[in-house]
């Protein structure tokens, strides 16, 4: 499906490199610290940004991760892979964050408002992205999250779920749902864009 | 409907929606090590740290409880053999009786900077009166002889205290005495150098906030060579927290205050906290009154003319 999408599951080899590297991290090898923190830390950036559309907010998420990733590593059973427990422990703090912001912030956007705008002229490409970041905005949360992991980080089925501890099919329900949204909201659009 | 519409739309939605810059490594790294440094507890540091010295000084320690012993047997046994007029003679040691050694032995500091007589006196004061017959055959049966031997004294004093619980329980008692006073020795010695590592980190803060007031006036060290400073007087103030010679609560406030605002400096450092927020670390300093507090607590300088 995506470039992503190949990278899903690793390697048997690479799981016995990365319980090598837990087991030096358990020793309190700080140079295994920093290659466990090199191996994962691109992947949650992008993610946490990607959710957040924040600089500082995905950097403070980040640090969120790694801390409580160290700290609860010695608990770490590894009947999963060691980037989809990191990612467990992302998408819960991000999404924290996400409420938190919400809370203080009190900004959504309705997916009436994002439909109503920019339908006049929508030929221009930084008004497709523009109503193409609104749309997804717009989304319910659960669903965003899917869509952004699926669509546009390129993620897996089986990773989303173990992510966010749901079902494959609940994964693949929320991608349903939030596409179909998408579509009735960005058509007028995408046509003018991509068909001319 | 496919998934051919978003598949010809990926392109624009992984450049439309959030595209990430290039991630920060480097100062997510260093705040992580910060936060970890700020949150862990030093129990999971302390004992690693000990561990390693323990095992670099594992020869040593055998030698040193030997060394211990012998000079505490040492010190001792010459005041319980030879009458108090030798007794400076026999240890080779000062006749003065104000020299403590005998009281820092027992670990009762105050009547100790009154020498040893002092020290007796205050154990018969404590029992009552004089010691007991009873309690002075164990001195006897010592080699000291009826005389009044300080230590014999003190032994006295102690037995009438507690009383003789078994035939020898006087040397027992003098053995947990003298641990105890070695505990109470330590304790102080435990307390002497926290005094000294919490007062030469504040003097650090001090420098480091005059900094900051200097950054916001146009002048003094970069924002980075700061956070850099910062990270480090962190550790020690966390450090200082979670130390068991804390037990100074005014003490603990400050320190807390003071990891606080160096907390808000390392992320400065990083470039994750806006540049306007320097002027809240500032308010932040003056608010709590930092410095004041801080100088309030460090001893004065001696002045020097001219500079």
């Amino acid at each position: 499906m995506s470039q992503g999408r190949e990278h899903a599951r690793a390697p048997s080899g690479a799981r016995l490199e990365e319980a090598a590297l837990i087991e030096r991290v358990l020793a309190g090898d700080a140079a295994a610290e920093r290659a466990l923190f090199d191996a994962h830390v691109d992947r949650l950036y992008r993610l946490a940004f990607r959710m957040t559309g924040d600089e500082d907010l995905a950097g403070d998420c980040v640090q969120e991760i790694f801390v409580r990733a160290f700290d609860r590593l010695p608990g770490f059973r590894r009947e999963a892979a060691l980037g989809t427990w990191l990612h467990s422990i992302g998408v819960s703090v991000v999404l924290n964050a996400l409420r938190k912001r919400k809370r203080t912030s009190g900004r959504e956007v309705s997916l009436d408002a994002v439909g109503a705008r920019g339908r006049s002229d929508a030929t221009s490409a930084p008004l497709l992205r523009e109503r193409l970041k609104k749309a997804i905005d717009a989304l319910p949360e659960d669903q965003r999250l899917v869509f952004v992991m699926y669509e546009v980080e390129g993620y897996s089925h089986a990773e989303i779920a173990s992510a966010l501890d749901i079902p494959q099919g609940t994964s693949k329900a929320r991608l349903h749902y939030a596409r179909r949204k998408l579509r009735v909201l960005l058509a007028d659009v995408v046509e003018h864009a991509l068909y001319g | 409907m496919s998934d051919d519409f978003f598949a010809g739309l990926r392109d624009e939605l992984r450049a439309a929606y959030n595209a990430p810059p290039e991630t920060p490594r480097e100062s997510l790294w260093r705040g992580l090590q910060a936060r970890r440094g700020g949150a862990r507890p030093p129990l999971t540091i302390l004992p690693a740290a000990a561990a390693g010295r323990r095992r670099r000084l594992g020869w040593a320690l055998p030698i040193a409880a030997a060394l211990l012993l012998g000079i505490s047997i040492g010190r001792f046994v010459p005041f319980a053999a030879a009458p108090a007029a030798d007794t400076a003679t026999a240890s080779g040691a000062p006749a003065d009786p104000a020299d403590g050694r005998t009281a820092t032995s027992f670990g009762d500091l105050p009547a100790a900077s009154r020498g040893p007589a002092a020290v007796a006196d205050a154990s018969e004061a404590e029992s009552g009166g004089p010691a007991p017959a009873s309690a002075r055959s164990a001195a006897e049966e010592a080699g000291a002889g009826p005389g009044p031997a300080p230590t014999e004294r003190l032994v006295g004093a102690e037995a009438a205290r507690d009383g003789p619980a078994w035939p020898g329980a006087e040397v027992t008692d003098v053995a947990d005495r003298f641990a105890a006073g070695e505990g109470r020795a330590l304790r102080a010695s435990r307390d002497a150098l926290y005094r000294v590592a919490a007062l030469e980190t504040l003097g650090s803060a001090e420098a480091l906030l005059g900094a900051v007031g200097g950054l916001e006036e146009g002048y003094g060290s970069a924002p980075a060579a700061l956070a850099e400073w910062s990270h480090e007087m962190l550790s020690q103030t966390r450090l200082l927290l979670d130390s068991p010679a804390a037990g100074d609560p005014a003490l603990r406030v400050l320190l807390q205050d003071l990891e606080l605002v160096l907390a808000q400096l390392v992320r400065m450092g990083e470039g994750t906290t806006p540049e306007g927020d320097m002027v809240l670390i500032e308010g932040a300093v003056r608010e709590r009154q930092l410095l004041h507090r801080i100088r309030a607590i460090l001893p004065a300088r001696p002045i020097t003319s001219g500079t």
